[in-house]
């Protein structure tokens, strides 16, 4: 009513326009910021209900879940009627699906095939199912993500469309599915198809055959090759390291020659780890063209592999280096060896020099070097 | 009835424990992270502690050196779990004297009889 007060309008009209066209921009600006905050105040409101509510239910799903699943699974099947209530609504029912999920994350054997079988009997999987049809890829990725997480089996040729989606999330799930519904030889497809794939996806993978006790050592050959991307070279060679298997070593050792720096040192450390004993007389041999980086880790790594052959070409490498790492690596090499190398580190605490005694005592020193 | 201290970040996963282990006939206390456990070790005395090796403020291992360290618990038995299972953390927990290292996603049926076998009381219906 004030606004149009004829006195205001008749001053309004008699107002110069620059004034006229400030007075509009700061009252669309305070009008802008009102609406914002009072948006905000809103948004808060709404979440913090939704929060107390989504715990409320939470706490309900828990207690239902935890009498059902672990207090009483020596009981009969699960009564599905006390879980229908959660259908109700997608928000509860998703809740249900995130409980459950956590479930299957901590428990295997028994708890996690009740809540499988709980997931199957309320229809969830058919829900999942649909939602894999969805506009969204945010949807379609979470129905894929939890299909995977359940255990619940999809048809292959819907997975390699899946394969060639946009977005990259529904081709990372798309790859661990069919990792995971391949049993024998599941890697090879990776291989050919030689995109990379996300440090996420590696660990995924790797949780795959770790904690599956079922399943065999995958063929690595395909993945250790050179041509392949750097990513899945990567993962086989992670792999070559967990299942120790030793006709994977020649696969490993021609990566030694490998141009990239980081999977080469990548190789050595698996040689390592996978005890490698015919490696040795490569790495000695690839010694003198390597960086010094490398070199560090060929010494470890002869360290580690442990015959009594390379003692001399690691004690040359301790007393001719001007490199502190290198000395530091050799000596630590050496003290590995302890049980072929007594006499050299005798000989090498006894010499004059007092970098390379200290080096020495250092790597002697479980407390210090933690070998 | 004995008393098992878990010390577990997650509260999802503590929760299911402490659940499973009071139906066992147990007193259980929680603490979800390493500077609780500390304060519930200097307080009470346990008979079993369930940790994990990667805990806030004080870590798994620096729990099992102060259970071997201090006098008062040299009959506090400790299990870990982990979903690290590469073998130096293994290793490493087996030498500071834990007695039961178990991965998850664990079988509750292996827990228990785990708990079980370490407490080895007749107190605990088996």
């Amino acid at each position: 009513m004030i606004l149009l007060h004829p006195l205001l309008l008749y001053s309004w009209t008699h107002l110069p326009l620059p004034v006229r066209i400030c007075l509009i921009i700061s009252v669309i600006s305070i009008g802008g910021i009102l609406f914002a905050l009072f948006n905000i105040l809103i948004h808060r409101y709404v979440l913090a209900i939704l929060q107390r509510k989504n715990k409320t239910d939470c706490d309900e799903i828990n207690r239902d879940l935890l009498a059902a699943m672990v207090l009483e699974s020596t009981g009969p099947a699960t009564d599905v009627s006390l879980f229908e209530k959660f259908l109700a609504s997608k928000r509860t029912r998703c809740l249900l699906v995130g409980e459950m999920i956590a479930y299957r994350n901590y428990f295997s054997g028994k708890i996690a095939t009740r809540v499988c079988g709980l997931y199957l009997a309320l229809g969830l999987d058919r829900i999942a199912r649909q939602n894999l049809r969805a506009r969204s890829w945010a949807t379609r990725a979470s129905a894929l993500s939890e299909l995977f997480r359940m255990d619940v089996p999809l048809d292959n040729s819907l997975l390699h469309v899946f394969l060639y989606d946009k977005n990259k999330y529904i081709r990372e799930y798309a790859r661990l599915f069919l990792i995971k519904q391949s049993p024998s030889d599941p890697l090879r497809f990776l291989a050919e198809e030689n995109q990379p794939i996300s440090h996420w996806e590696e660990t995924e993978i790797f949780h795959l055959f770790e904690h599956d006790d079922q399943r065999k050592a995958p063929a690595l050959n395909t993945l250790l090759s050179i041509s392949n991307h750097t990513s899945l070279i990567s993962l086989g060679l992670k792999l070559a390291a967990f299942f120790k298997e030793q006709e994977d070593i020649p696969a490993v050792l021609a990566l030694v020659q490998i141009p990239d720096t980081r999977l080469r040192i990548e190789a050595i450390r698996t040689l390592a780890k996978m005890e490698a004993h015919g490696a040795e007389e490569t790495l000695v041999k690839q010694y003198d063209q390597e960086t010094p980086e490398v070199q560090a880790t060929i010494l470890s790594t002869l360290g580690r592999i442990g015959s009594a052959g390379v003692v001399n070409f690691i004690e040359r490498q301790f007393n001719e280096s001007s490199s502190f790492e290198i000395k530091k690596h050799a000596s630590d090499a050496i003290i590995l060896l302890s049980k072929y190398s007594k006499a050299a580190i005798d000989r090498l605490l006894a010499s004059t020099e007092t970098l390379n005694r200290t080096i020495l005592n250092h790597s002697l020193n479980p407390l210090i070097n933690g070998l | 009835m004995k008393k098992i201290l878990l010390v577990v970040e997650d509260l999802f996963f503590s929760t299911v424990l402490r659940a499973v282990l009071e139906k066992e006939g147990c007193l259980v206390d929680c603490a979800a992270n390493g500077k609780e456990a500390y304060a519930c070790l200097e307080t009470k005395t346990y008979d079993l502690v369930v940790a994990r090796p990667l805990l806030t403020y004080h870590n798994g291992y620096e729990l099992l050196n102060k259970i071997n360290q201090d006098t008062e618990l040299t009959n506090t038995r400790v299990m870990m779990i982990s979903p690290v299972s590469n073998t130096e953390s293994i290793s490493q927990c087996l030498r500071l004297g834990a007695e039961v290292y178990l991965k998850w996603p664990i079988v509750m049926n292996d827990f228990l009889v785990s708990v079980r076998s370490l407490l080895s009381d007749k107190q605990i219906a088996a």
